[in-house]
C-alpha cells in the first residue's frame, strides 16, 4: 500500500549564552566603553591577532598582552550580497569585507558601509563606525566606511 | 580559575530556534497516519522472532530482517508496567519553554503487545500502581491531531 | 593491534557550576596544559590531537572548526567525535586507536563541556527521536528514576541504600581537589533532598558542571621513554544497544553494559572481576545507576548489589573501591566525564590519586562510559604490559 509520505514539521528552540572569556572582555569592554580595537600581540611570533585568542596556534605560547590596532585598516577582499535570506542581519545590496586593521596582522570580517557596491575595492583603506549605544560585542563597530 | 573582584565578563546571549521537517518514512508514517485518522494504534509483527515492533519499523532492531507487511492493530486497552509522579519541570526544546509534567508518566503494555510511554489521568498517588488497567483517550474530532503521540490525550483507568 | 598504547600524560579543569572566565576554548586548552605539563612533553611531541564534546549542551557546532589554536590542533591531524555520555571516552578510545595503528607516536585526547552555556535537560530531550519521544522525554532523571523504580521493585532494596553510595561519593569528593560537589553530606541529607520524580532525589543526580579533560597517549617505544610510569591500556571496547529496542522497551537478552565488561573481561582471563580487578571508575550520571549496575558489570551477583552498599564494599577502603574520585555523581562535564574516569583510573594505576588514592594496591584498574543511545565503552588499565 503506498502512501503519501509523512512529515512532521518541528522546531529546536533553547535558549544558549556564550562566555567570551577574560581575555576578549577585556578587549571587548574596550570597544564598548572607549571605542578602542583591540588585538593580542605574540611575542614570539611576532604577530598581533585580531579578533584576540589566549592562545597563539603557531607556537603554543599564552597570549596576555593586549594592544590597539586602531579603527583604520585595509579591504584584503570583500563580497556583495544582492539576495534576500532570512539569516542576512540586513537588507541587499550590502557589502561584507575582509579588513586588515592596521595594527593586526590577521583579518577582520565585518561590513562595508557609506559606499556603493560597485565602488568598494580590494586595498581600499576603511575606518571603524561605532554605534552610539555600544553593548560589548563586535556590532559595536556598525561597519567600516571609506577613509 | 582566578576571578578578582569586580572584574567583567561579558556573555552573549544566543537565542536559537532552527525549523525542522521531520520525515517519519513508511512504516512509522503509517503508525503515525493510523493514530491521526483512525485513533488506533497499529505495530508489525517481525516474520522472525515475532516482537510486535511499535512503532511500526521496516528492519526488526533484534533480528536485522525486513519485516514486510504483517500489520497487527494493538489496542486502545493495556496495562501499567510502571509510572512516575514527575515534581519538576524540564526546558522543552520544542518550545523553548519550562513544560510542566502536570500528571503522572507510565510505561504502558497494549493488550496487543506493545509498550509504550504516556501520561495517565489519574493523579491521587493513592490510586496508582503497577498493573492498573488503562485506555487510551484520543482528543475529540476536530481539535487538530497532529499525528504523533500527543493526539493522545492521556491514558484513564478501566473501572472493574 | 600493531603497538600497544599506554597513557603518559593526564590533565583536567577544576570542575564547577560557572566558568565566565574562559571561553569553550579557553577550558580546554587549561586541560591541554595540564595533560601535556603531566607528560612533561610540549605540543611540538603530538602528532595528532582528537577532541570531543555535546554540542546540543553549547548549542554551537563544529567547536573543532575555530578551537585549533586552544587545543594544539593547529596544521596536525586529528579528528572531532560525538557520542552523548561517552564521548570522552569515544574520544580516548579514538587517541588509543590513532596510537596502536602505528600511524602515531603521540597522540593528544581532549574533551569538554561548557554548561554554564546552555539547558542540560533541554538538549538532552533533543537527543530524543522528535516525532516519538520528545514530546514526554524528561531527560536523564527520567531515565534513572526508571532505573532505580525498577531496581527497588525487583532486588527489595531501599532508599537509604543509594543514600550510603551517595555519601560515599561525597567523601570521595571532599578528598578530591578537582571534585565539583564537596558536600559533606549525611545519609539524612541525602534523603530529605528534594524529589525529582520517584524515587529520584536531587541528590541522587549528578550536578551540571563546567569543565575538560586531556590524556597523553604513546605507542610503547616512545611511551617507555616520556615516562617513568606508564599506564597500559591494555583493552578497550564499545558496544551499541539498538536504539529502537529501547523505544518499544523489547529487551534484548544482554544490555551494552552486560555486553561490554563481558567482552572485556573475557578477552584479558578476567573471571572474577571484584578479584582481579583492583579499582573501577563507573560512569553513573545516578546513584540510582550505580546501585543497579554493580551486577551489570558482574561485579556482583544480580540484587546484590544494595547489599554491597551496606558492607561498604566499594569504599576507598573497601574491598572493591567504585568510584574513589566521587564519580559523575558529585561532577559531571558531560563532554569530559567519560575521560575523568580514565584519567582518575590512570592515577590510580600510577599511585598518584593522592588524597583519594585507594587503600587497596592498584595494578589494574577498569572504567565505563554510558550514555547516547544506550551504548557503552570499557577499558582496562594496567601498571605492567
Amino acid at each position: 500500500m503506498r502512501q503519501e509520505p509523512f512529515v512532521v514539521p518541528g522546531k529546536l528552540v533553547v535558549p544558549y549564552r556564550y562566555f567570551v572569556g577574560r581575555l576578549a572582555s577585556k578587549a571587548l569592554i574596550a570597544l564598548r566603553d572607549d571605542k578602542k580595537v583591540m588585538g593580542v600581540r605574540c611575542p614570539t611570533c611576532n604577530l598581533t591577532y585580531m579578533p584576540p585568542r589566549s592562545t597563539c596556534g603557531r607556537c603554543f605560547s599564552k597570549l596576555e598582552e593586549l594592544v590597539e590596532v586602531g579603527d583604520k585598516g585595509t579591504v584584503l577582499t570583500y563580497t556583495v550580497v544582492y539576495h534576500k535570506e532570512p539569516v542576512h542581519p540586513m537588507e541587499p545590496p550590502f557589502v561584507y569585507g575582509l579588513i586588515k586593521l592596521d595594527g593586526a596582522d590577521t583579518a577582520l570580517p565585518h561590513f562595508i558601509g557609506e559606499v556603493e557596491p560597485e565602488k568598494v575595492s580590494i586595498g581600499m583603506k576603511v575606518q571603524a563606525v561605532f554605534k552610539d549605544k555600544r553593548e560589548g560585542n563586535i556590532l559595536d563597530i556598525k561597519y567600516f566606511k571609506p577613509q | 580559575m582566578t576571578e578578582k573582584a569586580g572584574e567583567e565578563f561579558l556573555v552573549m546571549p544566543i537565542p536559537l530556534e532552527l525549523p525542522f521537517q521531520w520525515a517519519a518514512g513508511s512504516y512509522h508514517g503509517r503508525t503515525l497516519r493510523e493514530i491521526k485518522d483512525n485513533n488506533r494504534f497499529v505495530g508489525i509483527r517481525c516474520p522472525q522472532c515475532k516482537s510486535i515492533l511499535f512503532p511500526a519499523a521496516m528492519v526488526c532492531p533484534l533480528c536485522h530482517v525486513k519485516v514486510g507487511e504483517d500489520w497487527v492493530e494493538l489496542g486502545e486497552k493495556g496495562t501499567v508496567e510502571d509510572f512516575a509522579i514527575v515534581e519538576m519541570s524540564v526546558l522543552d526544546p520544542s518550545t523553548g519553554k519550562e513544560r510542566v509534567e502536570s500528571q503522572p508518566q507510565a510505561v504502558i503494555r497494549l493488550d496487543g503487545g506493545a509498550v509504550m510511554e504516556h501520561r495517565l489521568e489519574e493523579k491521587d498517588p493513592q490510586k496508582l500502581r503497577v498493573g492498573m488497567r488503562v485506555e487510551a483517550v484520543f482528543k475529540p474530532e476536530g481539535e487538530g491531531g497532529k499525528g504523533d503521540l500527543t493526539d493522545i490525550l492521556y491514558f484513564r483507568t478501566i473501572e472493574k | 593491534m600493531a603497538e600497544r598504547v599506554a597513557i603518559v600524560g593526564v590533565g583536567q579543569t577544576y570542575h564547577r557550576s560557572r566558568r565566565p572566565d574562559v571561553n569553550q576554548v579557553e577550558l580546554m586548552n587549561e586541560a591541554v596544559r595540564a595533560a601535556l605539563d603531566d607528560a612533561q612533553l610540549t605540543l611540538r611531541d603530538i602528532d595528532a590531537v582528537v577532541m570531543g564534546n555535546m554540542e546540543l549542551f553549547e548549542g554551537n557546532y563544529l567547536v573543532d572548526m575555530w578551537a585549533s589554536d586552544g587545543i594544539g590542533s593547529y596544521l596536525k591531524p586529528g579528528m572531532k567525535i560525538t557520542t552523548g555520555g561517552t564521548t570522552g571516552a569515544t574520544v580516548s578510545c579514538a587517541a588509543f586507536n590513532h596510537a596502536a595503528s602505528g600511524l602515531f607516536d603521540v597522540v593528544l585526547a581532549v574533551a569538554f563541556e561548557k554548561q554554564d552555556e546552555g539547558d542540560t535537560t533541554a538538549g538532552l530531550n533533543s537527543v530524543s527521536d522528535p516525532l516519538w519521544r520528545r514530546w514526554i522525554a524528561t531527560g536523564a532523571m527520567g531515565a534513572f528514576a526508571r532505573v532505580g523504580r525498577d531496581y527497588i521493585r525487583r532486588t527489595g532494596c531501599k532508599e537509604e541504600h543509594a543514600a550510603m553510595l551517595r555519601v560515599k561519593a561525597d567523601k570521595g569528593a571532599c578528598r578530591n581537589p578537582y571534585a565539583h560537589l564537596k558536600l559533606n553530606l549525611t545519609i539524612e541529607d541525602v534523603m530529605n533532598s528534594r524529589m525529582l520524580m520517584w524515587p529520584m532525589r536531587l541528590l541522587h543526580m549528578c550536578p551540571t558542571s563546567v569543565g575538560a579533560a586531556a590524556l597523553v597517549v604513546a605507542s610503547e617505544k616512545r611511551a617507555k621513554q616520556i615516562t617513568k610510569k606508564p599506564v597500559w591500556v591494555k583493552d578497550w571496547v564499545t558496544v551499541h544497544e539498538e536504539s529502537a529496542t529501547t523505544w518499544s522497551m523489547v529487551r534484548p537478552g544482554e544490555t551494552s553494559l552486560e555486553k561490554a565488561s563481558r567482552l572485556i573481561y573475557q578477552r584479558n582471563g578476567i573471571t572474577k572481576p571484584a578479584e582481579e580487578i583492583d579499582v573501577a571508575e563507573i560512569y553513573e550520571p545516578s546513584i540510582w545507576g550505580e546501585l543497579a549496575w554493580y551486577e551489570q558489570y558482574h561485579f556482583c551477583e544480580p540484587g546484590e548489589g544494595w547489599r554491597w552498599a551496606e558492607k561498604g564494599v566499594t569504599d576507598m577502603e573497601g574491598e572493591f573501591p567504585v568510584n574513589p574520585s566521587g564519580g559523575v555523581v558529585a561532577t559531571n562535564p558531560i563532554g569530559a566525564t567519560a575521560m575523568i574516569r580514565i584519567v582518575e583510573a590512570a592515577l590510580q594505576v600510577r599511585g598518584d590519586a593522592g588524597e583519594h588514592q585507594v587503600s587497596r594496591p592498584v595494578r589494574t584498574a577498569f572504567t565505563t562510559a554510558w550514555g547516547g543511545s544506550n551504548w557503552t565503552v570499557a577499558t582496562l588499565l594496567t601498571k605492567s604490559l
